[in-house]
């Protein structure tokens, strides 16, 4: 018998089978997986949530992520938010699931529903710190609508879901959504509902419903920890189109929205181009002459996808799980924030067993089926950590790199083309409309970030009431459009005056530009001005991802003080900064 | 399914929900005598066996399910008609 490696045992385990996933969970030690650091999660409810936490448990792992799940007892819900000594509180959440089935909701009359759902959500919303994942309501089985009997008790549902949308867009730097509606529609009511246990025990769900439950709050997980799918990596023939374009040529590939199996591949374009304007990045991953797909992508009647939709592309004969690693290359990225759409099973295979950290969709043998696949499979992996309004840009801004870094080519040295680039930043204290934006950025920049710890938005914002502690950002724009904010310092004070710097980070969208070193100097001149001459420490922890950012701490002056398996300790004092040339970026 | 495989199953099932050594399992293990084996062990342990088996149990049968040889008896029951 061969062993299967921990990677192997998660993936071929069935998520939807109790028994498998225990055997699953007791075969493979969290250590084996993930290095990172526990995520603890509490789930508060008003049923018997209890069998969830296998599940979350075991897509945690799937995930790379150790996750310590709890829940709270049955249906004491304002207790646990209020009292600061419970066992919530106690637990101090990453994320909070707020689990509300609507029938002890209802009791009483619908009508107190909506009351009662905004009174818990503002409850959760100032009472804790954690992010807070809250659910649409199942629609009533029976009926419907058009049926006598249950219309108003579906439209009280339609209400009640329309509300608790609304809540979380509003909310959205802290709360998730999960659509329970959609558990059911996937594997249907009979393989969802356990009537049996509702009525029984107050437990209505099967394992086929919770355990995708426990996938969407795990993918929430994800996305706080810096570690959410970015990149959409698209092959083209039989995935993007029918056929083959190169034997079946521009006029012959299957688009036609009005045909089959035209209409399905239509179907999935627009999902793409509805992904791409909610910030996820479309790439193309494709053995083919780049001449003859964009040529479709430019000039096909039927295809809705167009070039300006594509961030990157790699179209040759290469190996795929090459040509990913060099789009993660391109678009400084790693490949762990990629999923892969592939028709075929060799490069499926391929990609699974080279880039394990790469999520792989493969197109269903029934066509048919292609689009629920592909919205059910992209719906468990992307989601983003607040929803700013800088995501819906962020695929224009890696689009307009793209050609950045093309025109780097042009020049002969460095400098003329940073010259050339018209960089201008705005360097100033953040503001209060930028918490969320500071908020997503220390949760989700692995690269230049010295000493990476994730904040929420109400984290950020109490630094900013601390008069302690300086929070510096800067805001970014180049001759190919707005940048946004990219760096963020936070800066605290300690008990003799001397600075530390708790967090330092940039988005790797403006690396290469010098921009760490510049923002550095403003930093330092506005401590001198303010305190004179001060000593500053900083932190640099080694992840797989940072290297770049601890080379930037010597480079500026900064000396070696202190190593130790946490990390190495340095420190300068503000004369000793050792200042680069930015003269190319002009401070507005 | 022969017998044997049937209690091997329901052993194994029982080992993995009640957190114990599939061969510390025979027909006197019950809720009397296995601690953890509370209301909401209970629960997942009928809904393991119900996967694993490919059987389902009523509200009458599952609070019947109280120790390895009901459960035997109850799956034989389902399972030989």
């Amino acid at each position: 018998m061969t062993v299967q490696t921990p990677y192997e045992i998660l993936q071929q385990t069935d998520p939807f089978n109790l028994m498998a996933v225990e055997t699953a969970l007791k075969s493979v030690p969290a250590e084996a997986v993930t290095t990172a650091a526990d995520i603890p999660v509490y789930f508060l409810s008003n049923f018997t949530v209890s069998g969830i936490l296998p599940f979350v448990e075991f897509h945690g792992l799937k995930n790379g992520l150790k996750i310590t799940a709890r829940n709270g007892d049955f249906n004491v819900l304002h207790q646990a938010l209020m009292q600061d000594k419970s066992d919530l509180h106690t637990f101090a959440p990453r994320i909070t699931v707020l689990a509300l089935n609507w029938d002890l909701l209802a009791r009483g009359g619908t009508d107190l529903v909506m009351e009662r759902v905004r009174e818990l959500f503002d409850l959760a919303a100032s009472k804790l710190q954690s992010a807070v994942v809250v659910n649409t309501f199942l629609a009533p089985l029976s009926g419907g609508a058009a049926s006598v009997v249950d219309r108003d008790l579906a439209r009280a549902v339609d209400d009640a879901n329309a509300f608790v949308r609304g809540y979380v867009a509003d909310h959205s730097d802290k709360f998730f959504l999960c659509d329970w509606n959609r558990y059911v529609m996937n594997e249907g009511v009979a393989n969802t509902l356990d009537r049996r246990y509702g009525y029984m025990a107050k437990a209505p769900f099967k394992p086929a419903f919770l355990s995708q439950y426990a996938r969407d709050v795990v993918k929430i997980a994800r996305a706080l920890s810096g570690q959410g799918k970015k990149v959409l990596a698209l092959d083209c023939d039989n995935t993007l189109w029918g056929g083959v374009l190169g034997e079946d040529g521009l006029d012959g590939i299957q688009l036609h929205a009005d045909d089959y199996p035209g209409n399905v591949f239509s179907a999935v374009q627009h999902r793409l181009i509805a992904l791409q304007s909610q910030g996820v990045l479309l790439a193309l991953c494709s053995k083919n002459n780049e001449i003859d797909v964009m040529e479709v992508l430019d000039t096909h009647p039927h295809c809705v996808l167009k070039r300006e939709h594509i961030t990157a592309h790699r179209i040759n004969w290469d190996n795929k799980a090459e040509n990913l690693a060099a789009l993660a290359d391109e678009l400084n990225l790693g490949l762990d924030s990629f999923v892969f759409v592939d028709d075929s099973d060799f490069e499926c295979d391929l990609v699974r067993s080279r880039l394990p950290m790469v999520d792989v969709v493969q197109v269903p043998k029934r066509l048919y089926d292609y689009p629920d696949t592909l919205a059910r499979e992209l719906d468990g992996l992307f989601v983003m950590a607040g929803l700013t309004g800088e995501d819906a840009k962020r695929a224009e801004l890696y689009a307009a790199r793209a050609e950045a870094e093309h025109a780097k080519a042009q020049f002969d040295d460095l400098d003329s083309y940073l010259q050339a680039l018209e960089i201008e930043v705005d360097f100033h204290e953040m503001q209060s409309s930028e918490i969320p934006r500071v908020a997503q950025l220390t949760q989700k920049t692995n690269q230049f970030n010295l000493n990476k710890t994730p904040y929420s938005a109400d984290e950020i914002a109490a630094f900013d009431q601390d008069p302690q502690t300086n929070v510096y950002v800067l805001v970014v724009k180049d001759r190919y459009g707005a940048l946004g904010l990219t760096n963020v310092c936070i800066l605290k004070t300690g008990e003799d005056g001397s600075r530390f710097i708790d967090t330092y980070l940039m988005s790797c969208r403006v690396f290469e530009r010098r921009l760490e070193h510049a923002f550095l100097g403003y930093i330092f001149d506005d401590v001198g001005a303010r305190q004179g001459e001060v000593e500053v420490t900083a932190h640099y922890r080694p992840s797989a991802k940072n290297a770049v950012a601890g080379a930037f701490l010597e480079t500026a002056g900064f000396v070696l003080e202190d190593e130790g398996s946490d990390g190495k300790t340095y420190r300068i004092a503000l004369s000793a900064y050792v200042p680069q040339n930015t003269d190319f970026i002009r401070k507005v | 399914m022969d017998n044997a495989a049937i209690r091997e199953k329901i052993a194994s099932v029982m080992a993995t929900i009640l957190e114990m050594d599939a061969a510390d399992i025979n027909d006197d293990s019950s809720m009397d005598t296995i601690a953890v084996w509370d209301s909401l062990k209970h629960m997942k342990l009928v809904i393991a066996l119900e996967q694993e088996l490919g059987v389902e149990f009523d509200d009458q049968e599952v609070v019947e399910l109280i120790s390895f040889r009901l459960i035997e008896l109850a799956v034989a029951e389902k399972l030989g008609g």
